[in-house]
């Protein structure tokens, strides 16, 4: 899987949450292009959508990530890296 | 208790009382009960001068349906202990088969298929249909039916019944009297073998289809087949073919796996009203069924045949209230009490003088059952309950979603996460994230994690769909559709 595939990953799984950053379509695109890293705290997530967003990584990259691990990731660009390094 | 007479017994009195009544039937040959009697007979005579005597346990390795039905009962009249090592087997399961039930004969067509360390006896089927000598036969039944059933721990488990618990079963299918039974399904597999009994039991045709005739409509018209036993699979494709309806006014039975409500729709509007759903456990036979009129959302598999008890039971096994979901437990006249040579398996699965066929489901208000899955099959995320059948049932009600199979993923962090594979229809379109969509409007938080569009999904030899072959699929590095 490539960065943009994660990236493309984590968007949709966002999008799905419908958390509010997310609405924002030139915000999204700008990372789906790594342009623009966004701090997990902006997101405001809650533990559900945190669990979500863990589900679909794990599922989809066989990589694991305990949802209370997640905001000291710090940012979503970390967390492309994360799932990245745990890929390889 | 008064014990039932044999098979050998019975059919003694069917060809007594019906003699010119067919017993057999297929594309070429009729068989009378007379004519069955006097080939069984002489099964039994033979099969004596081959050395077989109360006690012996014999493989049958006979593809042939009638061959296999007459053996069957001749060695039911020789009080031996009989296993079916079925032809599409491998080598390797009818040598473990044998082994477990310490097999000193098998019986087949071929010597292709002898067993090391028993002796082999070639079924000479001239000589057995031309005589016509009466014989003696033990005053009371007293032979062992080894029946597989696939266990949940790896190896499959084994059910040995005796004649009487076979008979003690048949008396819930006594309206096979009445009709010409055809099972698509051979007589290799268990079920088929012990439906065949049944309706020998009771005195009914049993139709047997060369395995040349693919049109079952042709087949079943010509044959005057009154009953037509199918996998869900077959009865999907039967519904699917040009001249289904010619079949409006036979009874068609199936079962095995679970008939979502929209498949049992398709089937009663393409090809017959008639149609029935059962639920049986290898270990008991059959348990409920649902008749025409009976069928609806719920996919209720029915009302429990006569003398079946079934209660539903909580993790410390007190029974609860109709409506609530639970574990099925059962017993019924002809049950196993046991597995052979499994203690552990039948310690799990026999107790308290319950059968815990491992099912979930409910009993409803008006007495009809709903099997939601296999407890086993249950996927828990992050203490979640869910029912693979329930997202089975969702994923089918999509116009395009021909079957779908839900199934679990192990995960070190959430427990087990649900993901599901479907066929579409022939010609249907439809994107995974279509179907993630629509999985979410009706299941939320029960939905699969990921959805995958596969040309057919694994089935069995009976059309089962094999979920474990499934979760391959379902590695990281496999693209989606």
């Amino acid at each position: 899987m490539t960065d943009n595939e994660i990236r493309d990953l984590i968007a949709q799984q966002l999008e799905y949450a419908c958390l509010t950053v997310m609405r924002d379509k030139q915000l999204t695109a700008a990372f789906l292009e790594g342009r623009r890293d966004i701090a997990l705290g902006e997101l405001e997530m809650d533990s559900l959508a945190e669990m979500e967003l863990c589900i679909a990584i794990e599922i989809h990259t066989g990589v694991s990530i305990v949802p209370n691990d997640l905001q000291s990731i710090g940012t979503l660009n970390s967390l492309v890296d994360v799932v990245r390094k745990g890929m390889q | 208790m008064q014990l039932s007479p044999g098979f050998f017994e019975r059919l003694s009195q069917h060809a007594d009382r019906r003699p010119q009544h067919a017993a057999v039937v297929t594309a070429s040959v009729t068989l009378t009960y007379g004519d069955l009697l006097r080939r069984v007979q002489a099964g039994l005579e033979y099969f004596r001068r081959q050395g077989i005597v109360p006690g012996t346990v014999v493989g049958l390795t006979l593809d042939d349906e009638v061959d296999h039905l007459v053996a069957t009962l001749s060695l039911m009249a020789a009080g031996a202990g009989q296993i079916t090592l079925a032809t599409h087997d491998t080598p390797m399961l009818r040598a473990r088969l044998a082994q477990r039930v310490h097999l000193s004969h098998v019986v087949a067509a071929s010597d292709a298929f002898r067993v090391a360390g028993t002796a082999f006896i070639q079924l000479p089927r001239q000589e057995v249909a031309s005589s016509t000598l009466a014989a003696e036969v033990p005053a009371e039944p007293g032979s062992t039916l080894f029946l597989k059933t696939s266990g949940t721990t790896g190896d499959m488990n084994i059910v040995a019944f005796r004649e009487e618990q076979i008979a003690a079963q048949s008396h819930r299918h006594d309206d096979y009297a009445g009709e010409r039974l055809l099972r698509l399904a051979s007589i290799e597999h268990n079920n088929s073998k012990r439906h065949r009994l049944y309706c020998v039991w009771a005195g009914g045709t049993n139709v047997f289809r060369p395995r040349e005739a693919t049109d079952i409509v042709d087949f079943s018209l010509r044959h005057a087949v009154s009953c037509l036993d199918i996998s869900r699979m077959h009865a999907s494709d039967l519904a699917a073919s040009h001249n289904a309806r010619e079949l409006a006014g036979v009874k068609l039975r199936t079962g095995g796996s679970e008939v979502p409500f929209d498949v049992r729709r398709c089937i009663q509007d393409q090809v017959t009203q008639n149609l029935y759903v059962r639920y049986a456990a290898t270990e008991c036979g059959g348990i409920a069924m649902a008749r025409p009129g009976e069928h609806d959302a719920e996919a209720t598999v029915g009302r429990l045949l006569d003398e079946v008890e079934l209660q539903i039971v909580d993790a410390d096994d007190k029974t609860l209230p109709p409506g609530s979901v639970g574990e099925i437990r059962l017993r019924a006249p002809g049950m196993a009490t046991e597995y052979f040579d499994s203690p552990d398996e039948s310690a799990r699965r026999f107790r308290h003088n319950w059968f815990y066929p491992g099912d979930v489901g409910y009993l409803r208000a008006d007495g009809q059952l709903v099997v939601q899955g296999r407890k086993d099959d249950m996927i828990i995320l992050n203490g979640l309950n869910i029912c693979p059948a329930e997202i089975e049932r969702v994923l089918e009600s999509h116009p395009a979603v021909s079957v779908a199979a839900a199934l679990s993923l192990p995960s070190r962090i959430h427990g087990q996460i649900p993901v599901a594979a479907v066929e579409l229809h022939p010609n249907a379109v439809v994107t995974v994230s279509e179907l993630q969509q629509h999985a979410r409007q009706h299941l939320a938080l029960r939905s699969p994690r990921r959805i995958i569009i596969m040309a057919r999904l694994p089935r069995n030899s009976q059309g089962k769909i094999m979920r474990r072959e499934l979760r391959p699929c379902f590695q990281p590095s496999k693209s989606e559709t």
